[in-house]
């Protein structure tokens, strides 16, 4: 089967881009607390404000990604799933969440920030903002950035079972004060393959090939940000269509 | 119809550290749902849940090695190519209180990813593998995932290990949300008022038929379908037609190539709370239409144990598949109206045919299992 890169979304700690913005892709150290302060999603989705840093970053890649896919609107909702791989998920929300239970007493729990403590949260709130109704999980694994999580999306569409996945990896790094060095490089990567749309344009073919061997245009990947590294990632025709937001101004998606 | 055979199955709940205790203990009616005493549960209107009492930190420090070590007690020899995949939603949650508390450091533990390395290491498998978190589908998800791999010939061999833990975290959460019951939770019962937290763990190891057969192992049972599926309408309530729920099964249904009659009883999530509970009897009563097929829960028995309710009900589902038996919905005594003639307070023969087997989570996901009978003894 034939599986294209329809649309690439991604938010570091201080940038947000889609597919036509790949060239801007770099991970800085940092919190994504910066990068989300000024989202505001279009249309507007009145629980954004409510999240937590992490699960916002996650959702606003994959809504980047399903406008760079021209999926982004819809009247009916959609068989698409989202799977996301992560090593820290939401470990400091579980974090803060404990920390607020030890300072206040456990009867002073709040409900809103106890359904944060998990990494799949954002997948429920990007299904109910996008649409989508096809399978939705977190991957747990220590190199967040393998191509686990896409295998798996891959794999959903070629038995069938959705038309449509959207693929990626979050990660916020180990909360401070446990650890602030290299790990803390937050970023969230997210991708929608599968059948091409009419009147897009997709970034090229997806293929699994021999012993779970990815290949993107035909050349063997070995992590996500392979995709967004590859050369030539996007030729002038391929992008003359798209639009994107600025990628280092964090505004309205 | 794909073939994935289940080879093992084996759980641990608070009815005891094996299959044929917990079996034993839900024919007899029993509940492990008792007062809580690994916390103080002074700051909550709630003190009961299904803990197991005698886990033993050791060395890991963390209580989720010991109940995983009792599940993978009797595991045949496993393949070295077998993958891993672990189903927990907060892994070693007792050592992060640690840390907030600071009577621990170290942060590598905390990490489910941690958790999954070390059993792979411990299992000497060739692979990492990973976890799979779904809210409490978990368990049911990585499963399905598990089929998956199976039928596209990506792996032979798939060890499903499924944990979570009772801890202060997740008990004041669910406190908080206002879903705990008062008294051991009472399942598709029109007086529920909630859910009862429970700890638990189950091993599945799943293979090709092909692959089965040169192992000298035989399926306990056959999974014939799966699904997954979205509700994509709150993050803590279910939908409350049951959209999401009917679209898992009907993808199960679809890729078993089965119509709605070939299922004879159903294992449903029956967490006790008043919305999940009337959504599942929504969504078997669109799929099934009148017929009334057996329905039970068993979270009255081992209450609600998050990501590995879906393992631990699967191996009671495929006890059930062979010994043609429903166990009883403990708890249970006055049906919701859409539920009478399918729930019961007594175990029920169960019809020739195949067992649906579901959960629904957080987030709005759903995921559903279809089992069939095996031929081991």
């Amino acid at each position: 089967m034939r599986i294209s890169l329809l649309g690439i979304g991604w938010a570091t700690a201080s940038t947000l881009g889609t597919g036509k913005d790949a060239g801007a892709f770099s991970l800085a150290p940092g919190h994504f607390t910066e990068a989300v302060t000024n989202i505001r999603l279009d249309p507007p989705y009145p629980r954004f404000g409510r999240m937590d840093d992490v699960s916002k970053a996650a959702l606003a890649a994959v809504v980047l990604a399903m406008k760079d896919a021209g999926l982004e609107k819809w009247d009916c909702k959609r068989a698409i799933g989202i799977i996301a791989a992560t090593r820290t998920g939401c470990l400091k929300t579980d974090m803060d969440y404990f920390q607020d239970i030890l300072s206040h007493g456990g009867g002073s729990a709040s409900p809103h920030h106890f359904a944060y403590t998990l990494p799949s949260t954002f997948i429920g709130d990007a299904s109910i903002y996008l649409g989508i109704t096809g399978p939705g999980f977190v991957v747990q694994e220590k190199n967040t950035l393998s191509l686990t999580g896409l295998g798996l999306a891959l794999d959903t569409i070629c038995r069938g079972e959705a038309a449509h996945m959207v693929a990626g990896a979050y990660d916020a790094g180990i909360p401070e004060p446990l650890g602030f060095g290299e790990d803390s490089k937050p970023y969230a990567v997210f991708l929608v393959i599968g059948k091409a749309v009419p009147g897009r344009m997709g970034y090229g073919e997806i293929e699994t090939a021999h012993r779970g061997t990815v290949r993107f245009r035909g050349k063997p990947i070995y992590n996500l940000l392979d995709i967004l590294r590859a050369d030539p990632f996007l030729s002038k025709k391929d992008s003359s269509n798209r639009k994107g937001i600025d990628p280092c101004r964090p505004g309205s998606l | 119809m794909p073939r994935v055979w289940v080879t093992h199955a084996s759980a641990v709940t608070a009815l005891g550290d094996t299959l044929d205790a917990t079996w034993k203990g839900l024919l007899e009616g029993k509940t492990g749902i008792r007062r809580l005493r690994r916390f103080s549960t002074a700051p909550y209107p709630v003190g009961i849940a299904a803990c197991i009492q005698d886990l033993d930190p050791g060395d890991s420090r963390s209580l989720i090695y010991d109940l995983i070590d009792r599940a993978m007690q009797n595991l045949p020899p496993l393949p070295k190519d077998t993958l891993l995949i672990t189903a927990t939603t907060k892994g070693p949650i007792d050592l992060m209180e640690r840390v907030c508390r600071k009577t621990e450091t170290g942060i590598e533990t905390l990490l489910i990813p941690h958790l999954v390395a070390s059993l792979s290491r411990k299992l000497k498998l060739q692979k990492s593998g990973f976890n799979i978190s779904a809210a409490c589908a978990s368990s049911t998800v990585a499963i399905s995932q598990a089929c998956s791999q199976i039928a596209l010939g990506k792996a032979e061999a798939v060890l499903v290990l499924c944990a979570d833990l009772v801890s202060e975290f997740t008990f004041s959460g669910f406190s908080a949300l206002q879903i705990l019951s008062e008294r051991p939770c009472a399942p598709f019962d029109r007086n529920r008022n909630g859910l009862s937290l429970g700890e638990g763990a189950a091993a599945i190891l799943l293979m090709s038929p092909t692959r089965a057969k040169a192992e000298g192992l035989f399926p306990l049972a056959t999974v014939c379908g799966w699904g997954v599926a979205s509700d994509a309408v709150h993050i803590t309530s279910p939908a409350k037609d049951g959209k999401g729920l009917i679209q898992a099964i009907k993808q199960a249904l679809n890729i078993a190539g089965f119509s709605p009659d070939a299922i004879s009883a159903v294992n449903a999530h029956g967490t006790g709370t008043v919305q999940n509970d009337r959504m599942e009897l929504v969504a078997f009563h669109t799929v099934f239409g009148d017929r009334r097929l057996p329905i039970h829960s068993i979270k009255g028995a081992v209450g609600h144990t998050l990501g590995a309710a879906g393992g631990i009900e699967i191996a009671v589902s495929i006890r059930a598949l062979q010994e043609k038996v429903i166990p009883p919905t403990t708890g249970f005594a006055d049906p919701e109206p859409l539920g009478k003639g399918c729930i019961f307070s007594e175990p029920v023969m169960m019809p020739p045919g195949y067992v649906l087997t579901t959960n629904s989570g957080f987030g709005g996901v759903n995921a559903a299992i279809i089992l069939g009978k095996g031929n081991a003894s």
